[in-house]
């Protein structure tokens, strides 16, 4: 149980609260309600890039990241297709430099062309480490590019090609942050050994005069439900033929979710799941295979991939994998693999609440879902899923015609 | 408001450290227990002295270890990990060069089960051939994966060049697949493994009758093989750059040098200036290479500590067309620090940085066993910190001039780039 004080100011910034007594450390996490699905299909990748330059220093503060590591402080932000989170960690007493800085960058950052210049390149370079550079490193934005077909989850994070990137101007970075960097779309979480009053005083003070916006977001076009199995073909310099198969998995937020999550569980997730036990152990056609699902404010993905041993044949995998899928149709989960699965997210559950840092960043995303108060109702929406649940949810997501089928094929070097 | 002024900072840390109870079983096994948090959930670390330096053959240590977890006598690897699975344990197994690490994260109210499991699983493990050759196969096809990664093969070369003449040089390439025989790996494991005495660190909310779970469970092991400690000779480094040619996206480069251990009286100053060289965002390599001109989504150095050596490694994916001027760089940078003096603006600001940072290290038992961990395998105490601290305090630009001399020559540098 995570208790909290949530609070909002007059601008619309949310605030939440938690005290921790055991540690010397205070998180401090910022979530802007903005993220790659809000893109425009011509100029994606922005709010990565954009995240990058959250980096370059504000009016009072030119060096932010000097002024936070003179507190004591260690800081990073990541991007997702969803939102946009920056978080610090600092020693307790220097809490209040980290809201002086991120006050400031939200009020009043400095966006000029010579940072836009640099992280420009950083984040081609970025684009090339992860995804171009590696190995099956384009899988995931092959595979979101075929398993939609309207909404903006069709494009990765970093963008759908590098022009993008290339092409964005100091303009274009300007009006973006007047747009989407204001107190009234974002959520800021404190937690640490801290008093919430005391907080929501010092949060006001720093934060109460930056003037709220109108957020004006793109419009998502929902998608049309699939009819057809979708797949598509890749040859590719890798050493072992692979796949990536979807299927659309529900929104975050709803109770469905859970349930294919489970499902995940049972079906892929370890060294004693269905498709492990039958597809690496027992038939060694597959050197490793996995299913999971993404946790996304909207319809998600539901995906099992693997890679292939030399000599096997896609044909037999794949009848494999249709088999226990029908299984599930079929028969209900043994109580063995769902409790199973139930006990294994409890471990994890427990472990993620263990440290300030995480402790906020969970706050601040469960808010973000809709209601913060899902932080103390997650193992419950698990502990009380039923094998029947598993049986329907199975039913209805997981069919022949739903799935979106990637196929990477080695070819050899040269 | 007037944001112009910066908030006050403060620059006074102290580490609290959580207390240690210490066990010594009739069977020769410690165990130590660091005992802190409000969460039910323990972490319990296996240490043996099973590192890749004990290994004849590559991937010996690394198999055996992989095989271990891999079921009993009594339960298959399937019903092995189910059994885990059940009590929502997570089980895992790693090595690095000195030590094979088994670790468990389980619930308070499953310990007991799991504990039993776990001692099962050291006293009869399965060891199967198929299980072997179906990892090896597995370890393989990785490594083939890898093979196409420039950060890897830059990182390996460097490896086998640092450490070359050593104990530490065991780098695997294809061939050492072919090479390894089922029968290493049963010769690895009752030898450097089963009956062999290991170190144990129990972390999280330690209740009283969770000690006495371990101490029995551990307690009821036979130890029987001697163990004979290997000290690594000192690495014959080849210093100079060697290039693999890659066609691919960017330069991949791995640039390192031995460093004194741990135990050496300069460690905490190498530290130090490693930390302003490359060892955090605004490190001097990361404000040129990336901040300044956008080359790298990164660049770090660090220093990593093994039993018998430490050695420095600077690391970098960069523009395909800028390895030579990255490298050229380095140079520079490593130029500056042992010719002019670091202001006295940038030492305060590493000495608060790193405080802070010290201090998120020691938060929660998780992290203090990790802490525990790197300075008890080298005999020394939590005073090491305590002389950390006086080194972030009172070290002089001076002496951070005087260090990069001495411990950071650029001519000595084993340099590797990819790509």
């Amino acid at each position: 149980m995570i208790e909290f004080q949530k609070y909002e100011l007059d601008n619309g910034l949310k605030l939440i609260v938690h005290q921790d007594k055991s540690t010397p450390i205070v998180a401090v996490n910022l979530a802007f309600d903005i993220g790659a699905r809000d893109e425009d299909p011509e100029m994606t990748g922005l709010a990565h890039y954009f995240e990058h330059l959250m980096f370059s220093g504000s009016k009072n503060a030119p060096d932010y990241d000097k002024r936070l590591q003179m507190a004591g402080g260690q800081n990073n932000a990541f991007t997702s297709n969803d939102y946009t989170n920056y978080y610090v960690t600092l020693p307790k007493e220097n809490l209040e430099t980290a809201l002086w800085l991120e006050s400031d960058r939200m009020f009043q950052l400095n966006l000029d062309s010579k940072s836009l210049e640099t992280q420009r390149k950083v984040v081609i370079e970025e684009f090339k480490q992860r995804y171009l550079n590696q190995p099956y490193g384009d899988a995931w934005m092959e595979l979101r590019a075929l398993s939609y077909e309207n909404h903006p989850y069709r494009w990765a994070t970093i963008g759908k090609e590098i022009s993008h990137v290339e092409k964005v101007t100091l303009e274009d970075a300007n009006v973006f942050y007047n747009r989407f960097y204001s107190p009234n779309n974002c959520i800021l979480s404190i937690a640490g050994d801290v008093d919430s009053e005391e907080i929501h005083q010092l949060v006001k003070k720093w934060f109460e005069d930056i003037p709220s916006s109108e957020i004006v977001r793109r419009e998502r076009k929902a998608e049309v439900p699939q009819t057809k199995a979708r797949e598509k073909h890749i040859e590719s310099k890798v050493p072992l033929d692979a796949f990536y198969f979807s299927f659309k998995m529900d929104k975050r937020s709803s109770k469905e979710f859970y349930v294919g999550d489970l499902v995940s569980d049972v079906l892929g997730r370890g060294e004693s799941s269905w498709l492990f036990t039958e597809l690496v152990v027992n038939t060694d056609l597959l050197t490793e295979v996995g299913s999971y699902v993404t946790g996304d404010r909207d319809e998600g993905l539901f995906v099992i991939s693997g890679k292939l041993n030399e000599g096997t044949k896609m044909e037999e995998v794949e009848e494999i994998i249709w088999k226990n899928i029908s299984k599930l149709h079929g028969e209900l989960v043994p109580d063995k693999d769902l409790q199973k699965a139930k006990n294994k997210f409890e471990t994890a559950h427990v472990y993620g609440e263990l440290n300030v840092l995480n402790k906020a960043m969970n706050l601040c995303y469960m808010e973000l879902l809709g209601d913060v108060n899902m932080i103390n109702s997650e193992l419950d929406n698990y502990v009380r899923i039923t094998a029947e649940n598993l049986k329907g949810w199975s039913e209805t997501h997981l069919t022949k015609e739903k799935v979106c089928k990637i196929y990477y094929k080695a070819i050899q070097n040269g | 408001m007037d944001r112009s002024i910066a908030p006050g900072i403060s620059d006074n840390i102290s580490l609290s450290t959580l207390p240690i109870e210490h066990v010594a079983l009739d069977n020769g096994i410690k165990i130590d227990f660091v005992n802190g948090g409000s969460q039910e959930i323990l972490k319990v670390e296996l240490i043996f002295d099973a590192g890749s330096k004990y290994q004849s053959k590559a991937l010996e240590a690394s198999l055996a270890f992989d095989l271990i977890l891999e079921g009993t006598k009594r339960l298959s690897g399937n019903e092995f990990t189910e059994a885990v699975d059940l009590l929502g344990g997570f089980l895992s197994a790693e090595t690095t060069k000195d030590f094979g690490t088994v670790t468990l994260f389980v619930l308070n109210k499953y310990l007991k089960e799991s504990i039993d499991l776990v001692t099962e699983m050291l006293t009869s493990p399965r060891i199967d051939e198929d299980d072997f050759n179906r990892l090896l196969k597995n370890s393989k096809n990785n490594f083939l994966i890898n093979q196409e990664k420039t950060s890897f093969l830059s990182k390996q070369k460097l490896n086998e060049r640092l450490f070359a003449e050593s104990a530490y040089a065991g780098v695997a390439d294809l061939s050492s697949f072919n090479n390894l025989k089922y029968s290493d790996i049963t010769e690895f494991v009752k030898n450097h493994i089963v009956g062999s005495g290991f170190s144990t660190l129990v972390s999280g909310k330690i209740r009283k009758e969770d000690v006495e779970t371990v101490s029995l469970g551990f307690g009821s092991l036979s130890v029987e093989n001697e163990f004979t400690r290997i000290v690594s000779s000192l690495p014959v480094s080849l210093a100079g750059h060697h290039h693999i040619e890659k066609d691919n996206e960017q330069c991949s480069m791995s640039i390192g040098k031995i460093m004194p251990s741990k135990d050496h009286p300069d460690t905490h100053k190498i530290s130090f200036v490693n930390t302003i060289l490359g060892g955090y965002f605004g490190s001097r390599l990361m404000q040129n290479i990336r901040e300044d001109k956008g080359w790298t989504y990164g660049i770090s150095s660090s220093v990593f500590s093994f039993e018998d050596v430490a050695s420095l490694m600077i690391g970098a994916d960069v523009l395909k067309d800028k390895g030579a001027d990255t490298i050229a760089e380095i140079k520079k940078e490593i130029s500056l620090l042992q010719t002019e003096l670091v202001t006295e603006k940038e030492l305060n600001l590493l000495r608060n940085y790193l405080k802070g940072k010290l201090l998120k290290g020691f938060d929660g038992a998780f992290d203090q066993a990790d802490r525990f961990f790197t300075i008890n395998t080298f005999g020394l105490t939590w005073s090491f910190y305590d002389d950390y601290i006086e080194t972030i305090e009172t070290i002089t630009a001076e002496e951070v001039k005087a260090i990069a001399i001495k411990y950071f020559s650029f001519d000595e540098l084993v340099i590797v780039t990819a790509g």
